[in-house]
């Protein structure tokens, strides 16, 4: 997959991180058992510092989609499983919907979490 | 070979107008990379060595030899019989030929190192083969008065092919790293491209495998354990391991895009390969097929001198470098990774 830092954007590196890895969950390109590069190799590959990219692993632990393991690197965990495909065209037609009335991704979160109350 | 800061493209009209943009017009002439003499010494030297040894062994022992001397082996022993000249000076005559004829092979399609060093390990271990054979054979056929008699005991042909093997292999990492000259070509236009924000770095990692291949290669293994372990022939065992090894080094690979360039590695670290970003003209995402564009699967090398990881049809990343080379990998997504490194290219020159 592909892991990208944006020096000039206001969200954290390790924010930056931690976002790529959750949508790559989420849309199935990362499958619970694959293995993401050790914090070492993605660091110097990026150019940016080891803590940053600890920090973003250790966020995504703390999430329980990621299992660190000593020696063995960052392995995704069973339970962080990809959105089905009727949720995916489902929330598709929802932004198609909230674009054409002009309603933006703000409203749309809040009136989401509203209905799950 | 380190002409590359001397290459100019001829100054055109067009080219001098704008230099920012792709210069399909003024590209250089692609000078194919060529083996150096360090290959010709390790490709022929070693082994010439070997098929002398395999040969004047033999002639010291001749005064003990039998008249006749088998010339094949079946399963029971020697089933062909001829001369000492056919037992024994024919089949090193032969390997000296399969020698030259791989030496002189590479030599055309070998533009990559890799290729070369598969060359010295073959023709190392083509020499020892055939040396092992004359010389255990040689071994066996003194003082014996029934040539029936004479056979090719396993152990001394296991030890003797392993030690041709090793040679090969010692010889082969004795090819000093090449230089190759750095691109000057950019990558084409219509070729993918990332977009990536000015203050933006980028990695891209895969990995690469074939499932397919894997449970047939394990499969393969299997039948080739338990036929030995069945028919006690334990010599056998050998291939069996060797297949398994095998099977790991050229089927599971981890692939990397970044700064420095695409490096891919085995999942057992070696073999690897890195392709310096300096050396890279364009990516792009191509379709092969393993058997029809490689002759197989695994680390390849194509007739026309490209060089494969391929492990299965399909999509695939083709990264075109200095010196005429080109470096085929079979992955999902090859269009992030061409795009990648075009990208990265480009910002680099």
């Amino acid at each position: 997959m592909l892991f990208r830092v944006d020096a000039s954007s206001q969200e954290p590196l390790f924010e930056q991180l931690a976002h790529q890895v959750r949508v790559a969950i989420l849309d199935g390109a990362l499958k619970p058992g694959d293995k993401l590069p050790s914090a070492r190799e993605l660091a110097s590959a990026l150019e940016v510092n080891l803590h940053t990219v600890l920090h973003a692993y250790q966020i995504l632990r703390d999430e329980g989609s990621l299992e660190l393991r000593r020696g063995r690197g960052a392995i995704i965990t069973a339970h962080s499983a990809e959105v089905p495909p009727r949720v995916k065209r489902a929330l598709e037609s929802l932004v198609a919907e909230a674009d054409a009335a002009h309603i933006g991704p703000d409203t749309i979160l809040t009136l989401v979490k509203e209905a799950f109350k | 070979m380190s002409s590359h800061n001397t290459e100019h493209a001829p100054q055109s009209a067009g080219s001098a107008a704008d230099s920012s943009t792709s210069t399909t017009l003024s590209t250089p002439a692609r000078k194919p990379a060529h083996p150096g003499p360090a290959y010709y010494v390790l490709a022929l030297v070693p082994s010439t060595l070997i098929l002398l040894a395999g040969l004047i062994l033999p002639l010291i022992w001749r005064s003990e030899m039998p008249d006749t001397v088998p010339t094949h082996w079946g399963s029971n022993g020697p089933d062909a019989f001829g001369s000492f000249t056919s037992g024994f000076i024919a089949p090193i005559a032969i390997m000296f030929g399969v020698v030259l004829f791989v030496t002189a092979l590479i030599a055309l399609i070998g533009r990559d190192a890799s290729t070369q060093r598969v060359g010295i390990v073959v023709t190392t271990a083509i020499a020892g083969l055939g040396s092992t054979i004359t010389i255990v054979s040689g071994h066996q056929a003194r003082g014996a008065t029934d040539p029936a008699s004479i056979n090719l005991p396993g152990l001394g042909m296991t030890v003797g092919i392993v030690i041709g093997l090793a040679l090969g292999v010692l010889f082969a990492f004795l090819l000093p790293a090449p230089h190759y000259g750095n691109a000057t070509a950019l990558p084409e236009a219509s070729a993918p491209r990332a977009n990536l924000g000015e203050l933006e770095t980028a990695v891209w990692f895969t990995r690469v495998y074939s499932r397919a291949s894997l449970y047939s290669g394990a499969f393969a293994v299997i039948v080739i354990i338990t036929i030995a372990l069945v028919a006690k022939t334990y010599f056998v065992l050998v291939v069996g391991a060797f297949l398994a090894v095998l099977l790991l080094a050229m089927f599971v690979w981890n692939a990397r895009v970044d700064a420095s360039g695409f490096t891919i590695r085995s999942s057992l670290g070696i073999p690897s390969k890195h392709v310096p970003l300096a050396e890279i003209e364009s990516a792009q995402v191509i379709t092969v097929s393993p058997f029809t564009d490689f002759g197989g699967w695994g680390w390849r090398t194509s007739l026309s001198g490209a060089v494969g990881i391929v492990l299965r049809k399909g999509e695939a990343l083709e990264i075109l470098m200095s010196g005429d080379r080109t470096l085929v990998v079979t992955l999902d997504d090859a269009a992030t990774a061409a795009g990648l490194l075009n990208t990265l290219v480009e910002r680099s020159r």
